[in-house]
């Protein structure tokens, strides 16, 4: 008898399109929960941090990153482990992979950390990466958190081509950004690959928050490296796909795979499809299958496969739109995120006058969904835009993981504890 | 093919949300008006009381001309009936006759009706209708559902959106 070890939940924005001569579009938002009824376990981390010391992370960022780094070890459970890498112009193992017997010594090392050199993200990656594969993955979260306050030299495709490499071996990948000056497209990229979170982390003081958050959710794992296989009917296209929790993340494709993430505690996975839908001829059913696949860490059952479908019915009269709320919202908060990207492209693409226009349309946008501050934040941006033709890069961070986060708050997270 | 009605965007059939203004395309549903963080212009002074008292207020004028300079629009509307200002919205069957969506009225935080202007027997006058963002008279905030004389040459705040106001006799 087959188990259901993953409970789906499918809401479409509509069950009936009309026969028409020009494409459709369709939303799924495709929740996620562990399956029965076996309360989740916590397992074993295999945890790694890679800590950028480059010269700009010289005093406060570092200190906080430091005292972060302290209170994990501080927090993290016996059967854990953890390693801690710091990189520069080259990569030094700060903490070999180590459990977490007795730990004053290894804050100790934390503490000895120095700020110098410059930026090179991909030797950090790869200690890391070595430091991990030290313990059997099997039966374990492992999972490497990149910190960094800047841009990398030259290494961004070697990063990037590591990061695709280590996922199928159940190793996922998160970033933080801390401060303005990184690269928000590179580390959106970087964590694609397994889906884990890049995230913003405006000002140092919040580094241990999310890193807290972030293994909270990890230590609460049931099932990792879900990918969405994209084997659809012809003429039906995904055209892109943005996880909405537990975290915010753009979804991107690889092998006819949408890599998913992890299923973390009873949180539900949640996940929005944009579907495009060429011309359908009426009175037939569209079978529209979704078939994931992942290891349910729980059961240690490897490579399970859960078959699920949408129907949709092609209609010759209009039908009627009346998507589940949650759905709506999701799609409004992916639009302002929408919004806010192309008002850099417009400004990319040096037209002004529309990306002003752009940035006040989603001022307005704002406000009448009640996200006041976002709204004050893009509304400073328009004026910047409208008097000195620029934005500030401050602002385009905060808009754009501002934006990004108002997709999680969409869904009513049940608590883990 | 759906059309934004508030930016006229071509959008898919299906789609929820307008991707160039993010206007909600789900038929039937009203939104209102945003309050813009420029209101601030709520707590300007309100002018000298004016009411009971005729400055010479049009009161010959046959016809009005509304210069809207952001937009460089101009609209010629006679004075023989209120003129209703805001912008239109088809689900309520609202057509202001000074209607501004084109000059991004939205955008600019004019309410669907905002204001209203009347011959009265003290002449042109201007009245706003409780608007979100407030009307502007000359730089005077003006209390909702009083009636202010114009002038030829007045300049009027619409939410942020800057008219003037010529007459013709």
């Amino acid at each position: 008898m087959a188990t259901d070890f993953l409970d789906v939940n499918i809401l479409g924005s509509r069950q009936a399109i009309a026969a028409l001569d020009f494409s459709q579009l369709l939303y799924l938002l495709v929740e996620i929960r562990p399956g029965g009824r076996k309360k989740v376990e916590h397992h074993p981390l295999n945890l790694c941090l890679v800590i950028d010391r480059s010269t700009s992370m010289r005093g406060e960022r570092l200190e906080r990153v430091k005292a972060a780094a302290s209170l994990l070890i501080d927090k993290l459970g016996s059967k854990d482990t953890i390693s801690i890498i710091t990189f520069s112009d080259r990569a030094e193992v700060v903490l070999p992979s180590s459990r977490l017997e007795n730990k004053p010594p290894l804050i100790a090392r934390v503490r000895s950390i120095m700020a110098s050199g410059g930026t090179e993200i991909y030797q950090g990656l790869k200690a890391g990466v070595a430091e991990l594969k030290k313990v059997p993955l099997a039966g374990r979260t492992n999972h490497l958190i990149l910190l960094t306050d800047g841009h990398t030299y030259g290494d961004d495709e070697a990063c990037l081509s590591l990061a695709q490499k280590i996922a199928p071996q159940g190793i996922g990948l998160s970033a933080f950004g801390i401060g303005s000056d990184w690269n928000d497209q590179f580390l959106d990229r970087l964590v694609s690959a397994s889906g884990g979170q890049s995230a913003f982390i405006e000002s140092a003081n919040q580094v241990f928050e999310f890193l807290q958050k972030r293994i909270h959710g990890l230590g609460l794992v049931y099932a990792q490296n879900l990918r969405l296989m994209m084997d659809f009917p012809m003429g039906i296209h995904l055209k892109t796909g943005f996880k909405v929790a537990p975290f915010a993340q753009p979804l991107s494709a690889e092998f006819d795979n949408y890599h998913l993430g992890a299923v973390e505690g009873q949180t539900p996975l949640s996940v929005l499809l944009e579907f495009t839908i060429e011309p359908q001829l009426p009175g037939r059913n569209i079978n529209l299958p979704l078939h994931l696949t992942g290891d349910i860490l729980a059961y240690n059952v490897q490579k399970y496969i859960s078959k699920q479908s949408f129907e949709l019915a092609v209609v010759t009269d209009e039908p009627r739109i009346n998507p589940p709320k949650s759905l709506t919202e999701a799609v409004q908060a992916l639009n302002f995120y929408r919004l806010n990207e192309r008002v850099w492209e417009d400004v990319e693409g040096g037209d002004l006058s529309q990306a002003t226009t752009r940035m006040r349309r989603l001022t307005t946008r704002l406000l009448e969904a009640g996200h006041t501050q976002l709204a004050q934040q893009a509304y400073a941006e328009s004026e910047r835009l409208s008097s000195m033709g620029t934005l500030s890069v401050e602002g385009r961070k905060r808009l754009k993981y501002g934006t990004r986060s108002l997709l999680t708050q969409t869904i009513n997270l049940e608590d883990n504890d | 093919m759906i059309k934004c009605s508030e930016c006229g965007s071509n959008e898919m059939e299906g789609a929820l949300y307008c991707s160039e203004c993010g206007n909600s395309l789900l038929k039937g549903r009203e939104q209102s008006t945003a309050q813009l963080p420029f209101s601030d212009s709520l707590t300007d002074p309100v002018p000298p009381s004016l009411l009971g008292q005729d400055f010479g207020a049009v009161s010959e004028a046959r016809r009005v001309m509304f210069v809207i300079p952001s937009s460089g629009r101009r609209v010629i509307l006679e004075l023989d009936s209120e003129i209703r200002v805001g912008r239109k919205d088809t689900t309520r069957q609202l057509m202001p006759e000074l209607d501004l969506t084109k000059d991004r009225g939205s955008d600019f935080g004019v309410s669907r009706l905002h204001a209203s202007i009347q011959t009265s027997n003290r002449g042109v006058v201007l009245i706003d209708l409780g608007s979100t963002n407030g009307t502007l008279l000359n730089n005077y905030r003006l209390p909702p559902d009083l009636p202010y004389p114009l002038h030829n040459g007045d300049e009027i705040r619409f939410g942020r959106l800057l008219v003037h106001v010529f007459f013709e006799t």
